[in-house]
């Protein structure tokens, strides 16, 4: 008896025990609106919080010690630099040829005693093709038909071995120029990488081998550094034909130096590689002015919101700061420096945090309104160019192959004509490039001690994933708590058979996703068409997606499928809350972004026939439908978020076609999250909207 | 003459051997034996270059609290001086040592030398072989020859207690072994990353102190050292030694002693020292007897049956740091820690004949701040107390540092305390010179001949006295195997050999040299002629 009781008591505390968390569940859904305010709310309020959350940048890895060794650098290999610079210039301005840089640096290589060869390809054009999303791989048959052998790129690249290395890593330069247009700055970044590439060929530290690519960027210096590191991954055949027609074409275009070509052998074009890359720089000198001091811009995002490790920011910043008196900038987004809005946004909050710093000083929330701006100006470019899926230099390209780079841009202060400003402007970046090198030289294992996962709001603050996640959660909560609302709401009121209904919702839902990837597949198709301007491109994209969604909707209504707008509104929540939490996973900023308009748009739309009591409620209801309904279409939304960042120039609607190619051509995701997430929740968002039948049972 | 007759010489010894050889291995032979030679086990425990601990990312701690178990509390590697914790230093550190004791006279032989790994030859060194101390780069620890027993992944915690106890693998070639015997003294200098009563071996694995602890103590038993000087450089050292002393003392014992003689005979005031307290002492017990046992001879006497004669010197105290000396802008990294760039620099100013002695004092004695946060825990201890305030001079260490080596030690210049214990030592420290530890002076005995067996000094008759130096004198001039059995045969064979060797001498000595020589030189003509007789 005693232990029937027991079993029974323990039974009956189960029971209580899994009631309770279904009680909360129950309550949480039956104050779904509430709920869903409440957490819209705070999840907007605290993404716009985020500035004041960041965090001081510190260097998680213990080895890599920047700035404990003095710089070698010295005037010497400023003196190299010059010599480089003026021959570039004198050769370049006397053959316009757009190998004689190449070879000349090659010469120069080859001077210093490091091996040297000259890598070359033809540049192909990015095309779309459906299967290639989240693959760099391209087909290397896939030759233009007859290539003029006017398009051949020739870099020059020099590697150091490490004299007591074992020869099993590299760390890689890379200087991009234009060989066609070679500027003076151009020249100039080619000096400094010459002059590192010379001082490190007689160090003793060397750990890891160097690289040096002198990229010629004549078509984008992405396109050039991302077939040079093709090659130095994939596997090279020697028969293989596109190299038959490169030789013979290239030697063919060069009869003039073909002497010189056999002084140096054919092996001059043998492919070396070294071990497996560390870390990658890419150098540039922009010959901007800058107000006060010489200055380093540093950027980062590659290919869909890919962030290379924390800490190779952190040291190129650290021995910028702290070692070469540069100052340091990363992008930001003008608007917000200058919106007044993001101005009294930072004034309360600083009011705000004075005041919770006196109620607690162990609070550390302490931000100057000019802080916020330039914070948020800087989140939010750092949020717009992961969330657009576009490397931002050519260290994109070394991302695809997990080597962190960055892209390291010098400017300096006056013209760098002058003399002195020059040899200055040299010591201090050819220092800090060594400096780099030298602790990225100290790592025993890849960079893995801090961030991949982060957004900087300056140059030694940061927002890591752990604290940027936490607003995303909270604001797509609300989903699946209003599904289930709508859900139950729709059941309990419903006959028997209801429970099944949902299925014929779901079966909406899911040909309204067929038709969006149908509709992202189409470019494919219309591509091998002969039209000849983006707009007519665009035009004929939306006209055939059109046409196949009022054949969807055709379908729909002779199979005579109608289940409720409820329960639509409930399967579509679930189907976008799914998307989303897949996205963010994928690329977190396009899922941030895309949530904040999807996420009141799903929660908000009701047929607009629906009746309501009183009729300022519904005009508001209505009106806030309509809002979010214009703002989360995607055409729209990129022309309302161009006019309101100054963009110039009249709308076209080639435009969106335009936009779309750099999206496919760079395999970005937020193609694929436009177009399969955004699209058809958008469009099930607009049939709800226009749902035909009024109140809420269904019409069936 | 009968004394010089070689057959009783061998029997008074055989004698001798019977007589005394038991109990002087019976009666604790930790004290009894002498010192005769002198090992060094120097080891570096940290590994790469520049130490890059594997993490997760974005979580900044340092290795001390990230270990596991009880190491939790501690935090001390985050204090806001940043610790440089790069290993080039450690490996500077052993060198460091190690010059030392080859340069006063340890051969290479006895030291045994372990480093985690070659930093000489990394190749992010920019001086390829060479290894310093110091910025100037005046001096190459690494020199001419560097004799490495255990090096890289061979230097675990198993292979750091099997070098301790002694038990290796067969295969162990005899220059891996710690060959040491009763006789020995034993400097076990250890460097690299600690904390709370731990040492990082590797990245991987950990050297307790309760491992330490057992290693002393089974040393201990079976023999293998005399005095041993235990050195540690790492943060939080002096947390190291802290097993091994309760290990070492069994305050159960210690209490019943004390117990005893203060109930017997010893303190008037004893009746009104609470007994129970002491019981609560407990286990610590043992670590305030140090302080009284001046005081009290009886204590004393006790300790000098117990004492396993280790003397422990940290760099730091609990929750200290033990920074780095400084860095070489050279070669990037830091070059040396403040405590051995501070002991090298004491030991530099010496040469193998030098008097300098352990410590000024010859009492237990601590730089003030510490010592007066001990003697407020000792503050129920009256004697202790009285003890405390008449002994404890001022001025602690040697502005100059010259003379004594732990008095070298200045908080302020090592920013951390360097703390010593001699709770298991006997000796005081004013008359320990720094040579019997960290060289290899033995006190020479000089004898008339060469080898004894042809003649001994008539003195000797008069040192089988039961004196203790006496003693030890004549089991020096015997051969350190004698007391086994098997020996005394072949013992016995060589007195055959000697008494007929000495019979020549004697006849030699006797009888007239030319007159032998004459005999001789006739007999041999008689034998030629008789030879070559026969032949033809």
């Amino acid at each position: 008896m005693a232990v029937k009781e027991e079993g029974d008591t323990s039974q009956q505390g189960k029971k209580s025990r899994s009631r309770l968390i279904l009680r909360l569940g129950a309550l949480l859904v039956a104050h779904s609106g509430l709920v869903s305010v409440v957490c819209c709310a705070a999840g907007i309020i605290a993404f716009i919080l985020l500035p004041v959350l960041a965090n001081n940048t510190y260097i998680s890895e213990n080895a890599l010690m920047p700035g404990s060794a003095d710089p070698a650098f010295s005037s010497q290999e400023v003196l190299d630099a010059n010599r480089l610079t003026m021959d570039i210039l004198n050769r370049g301005a006397a053959k316009a040829s757009g190998i004689e840089i190449a070879k000349l640096l090659r010469e120069y290589i080859v001077a210093v005693g490091a091996e040297s060869y000259y890598h070359k390809f033809v540049p192909r054009a990015n095309k779309f093709h459906p299967l290639h999303f989240f693959s760099s791989t391209t087909d290397n048959l896939d030759l233009p038909a007859n290539p003029s052998c006017g398009s051949f790129i020739l870099n020059a690249v020099g590697i150091i071995r490490a004299p007591r290395g074992d020869g099993k890593e590299t760390i890689v330069l890379v200087t991009p120029y234009n060989s066609q247009n070679t500027t003076y700055s151009d020249a100039v970044s080619l000096g400094i990488g010459f002059s590192i590439f010379s001082l490190l060929s007689h160090v003793t530290w060397l750990a890891k081998d160097i690289v040096w690519l002198a990229a010629d960027s004549r078509y984008g210096e992405y396109t050039t550094v991302d077939s040079w590191l093709k090659d130095y991954h994939g596997p090279a055949f020697p028969g293989e034909t596109s190299r038959i027609v490169d030789d013979a074409c290239f030697e063919e275009n060069n009869s003039d130096s073909l002497d010189h070509i056999k002084v140096e052998g054919h092996n001059s074009y043998v492919y070396k590689r070294a071990g497996t890359m560390a870390a990658a720089l890419v150098l540039k000198v922009v010959d901007k002015k800058e107000e006060e001091r010489d200055s380093l811009s540093i950027y980062a995002e590659a290919s869909n919101g890919q962030m290379p490790n924390l800490d190779l920011i952190n040291i190129a910043h650290y021995l910028a700061v702290h070692r070469q008196g540069l100052r340091v900038k990363i992008g930001s987004i003008i608007y917000f420096l200058k919106a007044s809005w993001v101005k009294l946004l930072g004034e309360m909050l600083q009011h705000i945090t004075t005041l919770a710093k006196r109620l607690n000083p162990k609070w550390k929330f302490d931000i100057t309104s000019a802080d916020y701006v330039e914070g948020t100006a800087t989140l939010a470019s750092s949020i717009y160019y992961q969330a657009l899926g576009v490397p931002t230099g050519s260290h994109g390209a070394f991302r695809n192959y997990q080597v962190d780079a960055v892209t390291l841009e010098f400017s300096p202060r006056s013209s760098l004509n002058n003399e002195n400003v020059r040899s200055a402007f040299l010591l201090k970046t050819g220092r800090l490039i060594e400096g780099v090198i030298r602790s990225v030289n100290n790592l025993l294992e890849k960079f893995h001690q801090s961030f991949f996962l982060y957004f900087l709001t300056a140059p030694h603050k940061y927002v890591s994933v752990g604290i940027y996640m936490i607003p995303f959660g909270i604001l797509i909560a609300p989903l699946p708590i209003v599904a289930a609302a709508l859900f139950s709401s729709n059941n309990g009121s419903s006959n028997k058979d209801g429970s099944w209904k949902w299925l014929q919702a779901a079966k909406v839902v899911f040909l309204i996703h067929l038709w969006a990837m149908i509709t992202s597949l189409l470019p494919y198709v219309l591509l091998q068409l002969p039209l000849g301007t983006p707009s007519s491109f665009a035009s004929a994209w939306a006209a055939v997606a059109i046409c196949f969604l009022l054949i969807t909707y055709l379908i729909l209504w002779s199979s005579s499928i109608d289940c409720g707008w409820e329960l639509l509104k409930s399967v579509m929540i679930v189907a976008a809350a799914i998307g989303l939490s897949l996205m963010s996973v994928i690329n977190f900023s396009t899922a941030q972004i895309g949530a904040m308009l999807i996420v009141p748009m799903c929660l908000l739309v009701k047929p607009a026939r629906k009746q309501t009591q009183g009729v300022f409620a519904k005009a508001l209801m209505l009106t806030s439908n309509l809002a979010l309904l214009v703002v989360a279409f995607p055409p729209a939304a990129l022309l309302i978020a161009k006019t309101l960042f100054g963009a110039s120039g009249n709308i076209d609607i080639g435009d969106f076609w335009e936009w779309a190619q750099i999206l496919w051509s760079w395999n970005s995701a937020t193609y694929m999250y436009l177009l399969w997430i955004h699209l058809p929740c958008w469009v099930l968002c607009l049939n709800i909207f226009l749902y035909p039948c009024i109140g809420s049972s269904s019409k069936a | 003459m009968a004394t010089r007759d070689p057959s009783m010489i061998c029997c008074f010894r055989l004698l001798f051997l019977l007589l005394f050889s038991v109990p002087l291995i019976a009666s604790s032979s930790s004290w009894a034996s002498m010192h005769h030679n002198n090992w060094a086990v120097l080891v570096c425990t940290s590994r790469y270059w520049s130490d890059s601990e594997s993490g997760y990312p974005g979580f900044k701690f340092s290795f001390c609290n990230k270990l596991p178990r009880y190491h939790i509390e501690i935090n001390s590697c985050n204090s806001k001086l940043e610790v440089e914790r790069f290993n080039y230093r450690h490996m500077a550190n052993t060198l460091s040592l190690y010059r030392t004791v080859k340069r006063l006279g340890i051969p290479d032989e006895r030291i045994i030398l372990m480093l985690a790994d070659d930093m000489a030859c990394n190749m992010r060194n920019n001086y390829p072989a060479q290894v310093f101390n110091n910025e100037n780069h005046q001096l190459n620890l690494y020199g001419d020859n560097v004799e490495v027993d255990y090096r890289g992944y061979e230097v675990t915690v198993e292979n750091f207690m099997r070098v301790l106890t002694g038990r290796h693998d067969p295969a162990v070639p005899r220059s891996k072994r710690l060959l040491s015997d009763e006789g020995s003294h034993i400097l076990l200098y250890m460097t690299g990353h600690g904390g709370d009563e731990f040492l990082k071996f590797q990245d991987s694995e950990e050297l307790q102190s309760h491992d330490l602890a057992d290693a002393v103590k089974q040393m201990k038993e079976k023999n293998r050292f005399k005095e041993l000087l235990i050195m540690v450089d790492t943060c939080q050292a002096a947390t190291l030694f802290n097993q091994v002393l309760s290990s070492l003392m069994k305050p159960k014992n210690i209490r019943n002693h004390l117990l005893n003689i203060l109930e017997a005979e010893l303190l008037p005031s004893a009746v009104s020292f609470p007994s129970t307290s002491v019981l609560d002492f407990g286990s610590s017990m043992s670590q305030y007897l140090v302080y009284g046992y001046g005081f009290l001879p009886a204590f004393k006497h006790i300790l000098i049956l117990q004492s396993p004669g280790v003397l422990a010197i940290g760099s730091s105290m609990k929750g200290e740091n033990s920074y780095s000396h400084h860095l070489d802008s050279d070669i990037g990294v830091s070059v040396v820690d403040r405590f051995t760039y501070y002991t090298l620099a004491f030991f530099e100013k010496l040469n193998m004949y030098s008097n300098a002695s352990l410590s000024r004092y010859g009492t237990s004695s601590m730089p003030s701040e510490t010592l007066g946060r001990k003697r407020a825990r000792l503050h129920d201890c009256t004697m202790c107390g009285c003890y405390y305030k008449r002994q404890i001079p001022q001025g602690l260490w040697d502005v100059g540092g010259h003379g004594h080596l732990f008095n070298s030690y200045n908080p302020r210049t090592l920013m951390s305390t360097a703390y010593y214990r001699m709770d298991l030592y006997q000796r005081p420290l004013p008359e320990v010179p720094v040579t019997s530890f960290f060289g290899s002076v033995m006190k020479t005995i000089h004898t008339d001949a060469a080898y004894m067996g042809l003649s001994i000094p008539p003195k000797t008759e008069a040192q089988f006295l039961p004196g203790d130096g006496e003693n030890q004198q004549l089991r020096i001039e015997n051969e350190p195997d004698l007391e086994k059995d098997g020996n005394k045969q072949t013992k016995e064979l060589h007195c055959i050999y000697h008494e007929w060797l000495n019979l020549l001498q004697e006849r030699f000595e006797n009888t007239d040299a030319e007159l032998l020589f004459r005999y001789g030189f006739g007999t041999m003509v008689f034998l030629l002629t008789i030879s070559t007789w026969l032949l033809s």
